[in-house]
């Protein structure tokens, strides 16, 4: 960036921004709350309502009835993120911000203006990009970044098409700075209210006067604010060395397709062009130092459809190969679409490459993880994530409860507190209690049983379902245990498992 | 016949589901022999399953269950007297080595310091095999320890494996020869309480019932059984072991013999000689005219009663303290029916004299009582801690200790707890909770939870309702009492487990008031009064410029002019007549003399106006109403009173003079007239009082009208002589507030925290008295609040009041102590030269600069924030950066704003003066006005909310309080306008009134009629109100 030139910076703030995350209507009564349980921010019906932000949220729930979601500050990050790899294509320098006092991406449009004819050409072009997601944003063009920032913030949906002047700025109010709570707090003891009030100090006493009071920051800020656009030079503390702005680094995307000369209409036609691109991918992963953990492939017809499979791995990993084995599995499970013209990988997930060390020893007991997770990739990738499950085990008194099953991806827990694992249990739990038959009090199920031990009483869960059961082991004729118990509420026997 | 040798009550805090009379009673009912309390490390609750067991006729075995560091679990059981000391002594090594709550015992602890306990091990878990070998050798260590004092205690509770478990122990039991007995672990009396035990459990863990999985007890088991339940669980012969064992314990707390610290007795006297000598001594000082005939009588009667009850040690040891107090310049006073003691008088731990109230001994001690006495000394709160240490000093730790109070779930705590444990939202819980009024009832309480958006209709719902109730009441943990000491001759842990309380260097006994008043141990109440500090604050600042005032024997009595301002109910601040009520009773009792006094403290109490004594009275006072005594034995009880009876001795004299009672008896009539609703035993002495009234020629009709008069105050009635202990002091606080406010107002700001009033109110009030109140500044203050003379013309020097640096809120004791110092040495010329000389931090000097403390060296605030941050460090210490502040002056809203939040209150226009300029107050009348309103006329008025009240004789009225610029008005919220304005009426902060205008005589009301909340106008105001019942 040429460092004479004038800097132009547009900041777009969005506050709404946790609610679009969680695409929730800002026309709706929605809350969005924290941990501490308070209001992290509301749809504006709510705040005519009466609700503020901080408040408890008993307490704004008291006052409207309202849809309430826990903040998701990760798909917040995710949102702002996706839009300025959009804007990336104006400049590539943007600044996201997303920190307590809003999410903002800060634009520097200097560089850009020639490109696109003009600022103003360009700005129209910046808000219907915004637009076009649909979030509710405020926008404000100022001389530096700090300024662009605190004009946006002021301005009620502001489609600024020209440069703040200086006076915009002084009529802020000092708690709209973006500074700590506490240097905020000092200010406004020491009288200040307003920027005009600080600039007024700071033409009299300078820069000196804050940075000795409180630091650096403060005062190298406040000059960024009124360096901008300032007239006297000599009054503020301009740096000897204007510091490059950084550049935005987009999310890296790989994208690689492949077009036929006629449409592909079976599965075993398709092995070649995906190994194909799979090598690419391979080649690009390893001159990237990178690793995949999955990919999308998108299918193109002549007539214009689109379908997409997405495939992914547990781990990350540079193996296409099992990429090509996990994509062709899945083909043969889910049928082509259609008959294929173009075949391309629209999205891979990339990770950089770890640089991990390995012992010479554990060769083999790596094979066999290896081994084992493609079983289990193969098995996922035929039944779906979701049905490839394992055993795990619950802290609990109900025996129907005690275990339950986790995708197999999942941590499992494996060990129980010692009075649990010490107790007697069927290696085999029915799914449901089985009715036994009493007759003449002789308990019978395929057969007269004959109680050997017991009972063990559990009385438990008073607060949902309640269980009250007395458990014995029993023998049937043929030797065979069974784990049986009376129901203490209906006075009914049922076994429950087999030994 | 069985006995339960291993029960937990809810004094094992957390764990326990039943009280301790809920055990016993259970046990009674089904057919136990006896029952052994075992709470953890604890015997707090076993007075209470003592006095049941007592009443049910069962024997307690006093017992506790320690769990050693190693793990392993034990019942110690206290078989006799020697044994309990061991107990007890055991628990107090324990518990004194750990935090508060906690305790640490390991093997060598028992083995050495429980020579005769019995030891019950309890078989907790199975014996795997890789335990087998550790166990055999530990058991080994026990068999050796303790001989034939050891058993291992079986279980069963239909856990898993039980009967390996059981084998595998018998095994054990056999290779060491230990019998074994039956031991039930018992944490409730009926299976119903498994719930709330769960509750309790997960509290405990700090988690939801739902999260706790095997954490909670597997089933419900843990309960009281019948005999044909535990025969059906256990072989006969570990019954029977148990049986043996249990009738082997004969020790019972009433064994517990209290001795008073014998080394207040000089040797070679008596403790009667050398109390007799005392009290002629202190006679001779206060009658040194004479000691009159009379009181010579009384003290006669009163040291034979004190001898023939052996009660001389505890005079003794209250004099002592009295004594020691008073040496050290520590103003004290002794309050309650102690005042009623001539003796007490001599000894100067009272001071009211036979000649100031109707003293009547019997209502302190008497024969048919046969309790020991209770004195409760006031001290200067702001010294107590000088006396509580002098007792440590002369008797030591190991005897002397504070008395325990026990801290009970209460509805709030009981809905956040219960709440947490169902794990329900945080919000709900926390709406549900604060939306509780501190007068709700019980049966309010549902229809709270429904306004919360808890559908009663679910399973949860009934359930938290149900777990709510239940829990209320539950011991939560020990707290210390307010000054309640317990001590003795011989090692206090002997008698009761001392234990660490929060508060450093303070230790606690295991038993609260109610057990000491049980097991009839002595308990010194060293209490702590505000307004003892501010009268001896006052009597300094006073007596540095008017010599004749040195003591408070020197303030002239009965001084009408004082009289003069209390008729016109300017009593705030004044010692006990500055409530509401009082003041509203002041212009229309209008106190002459100092026996008014006692009776204006006395009638506004529930006794007298549920008695509906107040009305007949002031009509008598008036003379609206003719006085009829029927007799002169009669009037010579009621003279004093105008015919109606106000006090509770009036009420025994009543009895003794119309029914022929003796003293004792008629105290115990009092007693039970107290307690008339809770048993039967006001029957029989209504039958006796009616007989004597008849034998002594009243007409049947007049000795029921009688009865049924004093039945209503008997027990409520407030005591004359604790009144006129009251009197005394409020005599001297108006007394001072009458003659020499300025130091009044400066001894109470020095005395906070105590009284009805805010700092804030205070310093209205002073001003609205034309006392100059002068700001808080590094240049002129000292660290406390003290008289500055603005006018000096002889002896009638013109005194303002100066707020110390004290006040402001965040400035800690030392760096005001170390300004006020280094000022009086030199006064500072410059904020670097405060900084330097009195070694403040720079937050420190914000603190100032927030006060607006460095205006004499800085200007106004803002200016003085400027400079503090502008210092920086330099080799001579801090200086100021020298840069002009170019900022404008406050306005004066946020000089008020920062007033408020760093001292509390502000000495600039009060909020509502500037809010009254806005078109939402503009129709507020003034306090001022309101007086020249005519009766019934429509008002509105606003004020800070600064007191809610809701006495319990008011019928679910509340009364508010609200503070403008003029004074504090009255507002009387009926109760369906507390329901139509619940919310504001309970939160808000500032509150604007629409009602009607009450007057009577010189008091004015302003009866609600809408409650607006005004809050968001001084929404940044710290302002507090006072709320209570």
């Amino acid at each position: 960036m040429n460092t004479h030139q004038r800097p132009v910076y547009l900041a777009l703030r969005f506050p709404f921004i946790a609610l679009e995350a969680l695409n929730c209507s800002l026309e709706q009564k929605v809350l969005v709350y924290n941990k501490q349980q308070q209001v992290v921010m509301a749809s504006p019906p709510c705040f005519e309502q009466g609700v503020k932000l901080d408040m408890n949220l008993a307490n704004a729930s008291l006052l409207l009835e309202a849809e309430t979601q826990a903040r998701d500050y990760q798909a917040e990050l995710l949102l702002l993120k996706s839009l300025a790899d959009q804007l990336y294509e104006f400049t590539p320098y943007i600044d996201t911000q997303h920190q307590a006092s809003g999410a903002a991406l800060i634009l520097e449009l200097s560089t850009c203006l020639k490109l696109f004819n003009g600022l103003e050409r360009l700005l129209e072009a910046i808000y219907s990009c915004v637009s076009q997601r649909g979030l509710e944003y405020q926008a404000a063009l100022a001389g530096s970044s700090e300024a662009a920032w605190l004009l946006a913030g002021s301005s009620k949906h502001c489609w600024a098409y020209a440069m703040a002047d200086s006076d915009a700025l002084l009529g802020l109010n000092v708690s709209e700075l973006n500074i700590d709570e506490a240097t905020k707090d000092s200010l406004r003891k020491s009288g200040f209210r307003n920027l005009a009030e600080l600039k007024k100090q700071l033409v009299k006493s300078g820069g000196q006067a804050f940075r000795t009071r409180w630091g650096a920051g403060l005062a190298d800020y406040l000059n960024a604010l009124f360096m901008a656009n300032a007239v006297q030079s000599d009054l503020f503390h301009r740096p000897l060395f204007r510091c490059r702005e950084q550049f935005y680094e987009p999310e890296q995307a790989y994208r690689s397709s492949l077009e036929f000369d006629y449409p592909l209409v079976s599965i075993d036609l398709l092995d070649a062009p995906m190994r194909q691109l799979l090598e690419e991918l391979g080649t690009y992963l390893q001159q990237n130092q990178l690793q995949c953990s999955g990919i999308t492939w998108a299918f193109g017809s002549i007539d214009q459809r689109h379908s997409s499979m997405p495939v992914r791995c547990e781990r990350v990993h540079k193996d296409y190969l099992l990429l090509l084995e996990l994509s062709l599995i899945q083909l043969q499970q889910l049928g082509l679409p259609f008959e294929v013209d173009r075949l391309s990988i629209e999205q891979a997930d990339l990770h950089s490459a770890e640089l991990a060390t390995e012992k010479l020893a554990s060769f083999t007991e790596k094979q066999d993880s290896r081994d084992e997770q493609l079983l289990l990739r193969r098995m996922q990738a035929r039944l779906g994530r979701k049905n490839v499950r394992k055993l795990s085990l619950v802290d609990e008194h109900v025996p129907e409860l005690a275990s339950t099953s986790v995708a197999a991806d999942e941590l499992a827990l494996t060990h129980l507190p010692q009075a649990l694992a010490e107790a007697e249990r069927p290696s085999w739990l029915l799914k449901s209690p089985l009715k036994l038959a009493v007759d003449k009090q002789k308990l019978f199920w395929q057969g007269p049983l004959q109680l050997i031990r017991g009972p063990e009483r559990i009385e438990s869960h008073w607060w949902d379902e309640p269980c009250a059961r007395d458990y014995f082991v029993a023998l049937r004729d043929d030797q065979v245990r069974l784990w049986v118990y009376r129901d203490l509420r209906q006075q009914d026997w049922y076994v429950h498992g087999i030994f | 016949m069985l006995s339960a040798l291993y029960c937990q009550s809810n004094f094992s805090f957390l764990c326990g589901a039943s009280h301790p009379q809920e055990l016993v009673e259970r046990a009674v009912e089904l057919g136990y022999r006896s029952l052994a309390l075992t709470d953890e490390c604890s015997l707090a609750g076993i007075v209470r399953a003592h006095q049941a067991a007592k009443c049910n006729n069962i024997r307690l075995i006093c017992g506790s269950l320690i769990r050693l560091q190693s793990g392993e679990a034990f019942i110690v059981l206290a078989p006799d007297r020697q044994a309990y000391a061991e107990l007890s002594g055991f628990i107090t090594l324990a518990r004194r080595r750990s935090n508060k709550g906690e305790y640490q015992a390991n093997f060598e602890d028992l083995r050495f310091r429980l020579k005769r306990c019995f030891l019950i091990w309890l078989a907790e878990s199975r014996l795997l095999e890789r335990d087998k070998d550790s166990k055999a050798m530990f058991a080994q260590s026990l068999a050796k320890a303790f001989a034939r004092r050891l058993w291992i205690g079986i279980d069963h509770r239909l856990l898993k494996a039980e009967v390996s478990a059981f084998l595998s122990w018998r095994q054990l039991a056999e290779t060491v020869s230990i019998p074994l007995l039956a031991c039930p672990k018992v944490l409730m009396h009926t299976k119903a309480r498994k719930a709330l035990q769960d509750v309790l459990t997960a509290l405990k863990q700090r988690k939801s019932v739902q999260q706790m999985g095997s954490a909670l007890e597997q089933n419900a088991q843990a309960y009281l059984k019948s005999p044909e339940q535990l025969s059906r669980l256990y072989p006969e012969e570990l019954l029977l072991e148990a049986q043996i064992l249990a009738d082997r314990c004969h020790f019972s707390l009433d064994e517990l013999k209290y001795q008073y610290p014998r080394e207040l007795v000089p040797g070679g006297q008596t403790p009667i000689d050398y109390l007799s000598a005392l009290v002629e001594q202190g006679s001779k000082q206060r009658w040194p005219q004479g000691v009159p005939y009379k009181v010579k009588q009384l003290i006669s009667k009163e040291l034979a009663l004190i001898a023939e009850l052996h009660y001389e040690y505890y005079f003794l040891t209250v004099y002592d303290i009295v004594r020691f107090a008073r040496s050290q310049n520590i103003l004290c006073q002794g309050r309650g029916s102690a005042a009623n003691s001539v003796v007490c008088y001599c000894l100067r731990i009272t001071e009211i004299s036979p000649d100031m109230i109707h003293v009547l001994f019997e209502r302190f001690i008497s024969k048919e009582r046969d309790e020991a006495p209770d004195i409760d000394v006031d001290f200067e709160h702001s010294r107590r801690e000088e006396v509580i240490q002098y007792i440590y000093r002369k008797y030591g730790r190991e005897r002397a200790a504070l008395a325990a109070t026990v801290i009970c779930y209460r509805p709030r705590s009981a809905i956040r707890d219960v709440g947490r444990a169902l794990g329900f939202e945080p919000g709900l819980i926390d709406s549900l909770a604060k939306s509780l009024a501190w007068w709700d009832r019980k049966g309010d309480l549902k229809r709270r939870i429904a306004e919360a958006g808890v559908q009663n209709s679910t399973r949860l719902s009934a359930l938290f309702y149900q777990l709510v109730q239940a829990i209320q009441g539950f011991p939560r943990h020990l707290s210390q009492h307010v000054g309640g000491f317990v001590i003795t001759e011989q090692a206090l842990s002997s008698i009761v487990p001392v234990e660490n309380a929060g508060m450093a260097e303070r230790t606690v006994i295991q038993w609260d008031k109610d057990d000491l008043e049980a097991m009839q141990l002595m308990k010194v109440d060293v209490l702590a009064l505000g307004m003892l500090t501010a009268l001896r604050k006052c009597l300094e600042m006073v007596g540095s410029y008017q010599r004749q005032i040195q003591c408070l024997e020197d303030i002239p009595k009965e001084d009408a002019a004082t009289y003069e301002m209390l008729s016109r109910a300017d009593s705030i601040g004044v010692f006990q007549v500055e409530s509401r009520a009082q003041m509203s009773m002041l212009p229309r009792l209008k106190p002459r003399c100092f026996y008014d006094l006692v009776i204006q403290i006395a009638i506004i109490r529930p006794g007298p106006i549920q008695g509906g004594m107040v009305h007949p009275y002031l009509k008598r006072r008036d003379g609206e109403e003719a006085i009829d005594y029927i007799n002169d034995a009669l009037k010579e009880v009621l003279e004093p009173t105008l015919g109606v009876p106000i006090f509770q001795e009036q009420a025994i004299r009543l009895s003794m003079v119309a029914a022929g009672f003796s003293g004792g008896e008629a105290d115990e009539l009092r007693r039970a007239m107290a307690s008339w609703g809770k048993n039967g035993n006001l029957l029989q002495f209504e039958q006796k009082f009616i007989a004597g009234m008849l034998s002594n020629a009243y007409s049947k009709e007049f000795a029921h009208r009688l009865f049924e008069q004093i039945k209503g105050f008997g027990g409520y009635g407030f005591p004359e002589s604790h009144s006129a202990s009251f009197a005394i002091l409020c005599y001297f606080s108006s007394w001072f507030k009458r003659h020499h406010p300025a130091a009044f107002y400066c001894a109470l700001l020095n005395s906070q925290p105590m009284g009805f009033y805010s700092p804030s109110q205070l310093v209205q009030d002073a001003r609205r008295h034309a006392i100059k109140v002068l700001p808080a500044d590094v240049c002129f203050s000292s660290d406390e609040c003290c008289l500055e003379n603005i006018a000096a013309s002889g002896e009638n020097k013109l005194w303002a009041l100066r707020l110390g640096l004290l006040q402001i809120k965040a400035l800690n004791k030392a760096a005001a102590q170390r300004i006020s110092s280094a000022n009086k040495i030199k006064t500072f010329v410059s904020v670097h030269d405060l900084q330097l000389r009195a070694k403040l931090s720079r937050i420190e000097l914000e603190y100032l600069a927030s006060a607006d403390a460095l205006h004499s060296l800085q200007g106004h605030r803002y200016q003085s924030h400027w400079s503090v941050a502008g210092m920086q460090p330099s080799i001579m210490g801090c200086q100021v950066a020298e840069h002009a502040l170019q900022s404008k002056s406050p306005e004066m809203i946020e000089d008020i704003q920062a007033d408020f939040d760093s001292l509390r209150l502000s000495l600039r226009a009060h909020p509502m003066a500037l809010l009254r300029r806005m078109a939402a107050f503009s129709s507020c009348r003034l306090q001022s006005e309101l007086k020249f309103i005519r009766h019934g006329s429509f008002v509105q008025v606003a004020g800070i909310v600064t007191g809610r009240q809701r006495p319990g004789t008011a019928k679910g009225t509340v009364f508010l309080t609200l503070e403008d610029e003029s004074g504090n008005i009255n507002v009387v919220v009926w109760k369906r306008t507390q329901e139509l304005f619940r919310q504001t009426l309970l939160n808000a902060k500032l509150i604007r009134v629409k009602g009607r205008l009450e007057r009577k005589a010189d008091v004015v009301h302003v009866i609600a009629g809408q409650l607006i909340d005004a809050s968001e106008h001084i929404a940044a105001l710290s302002t507090k109100s006072r709320d209570f019942h």
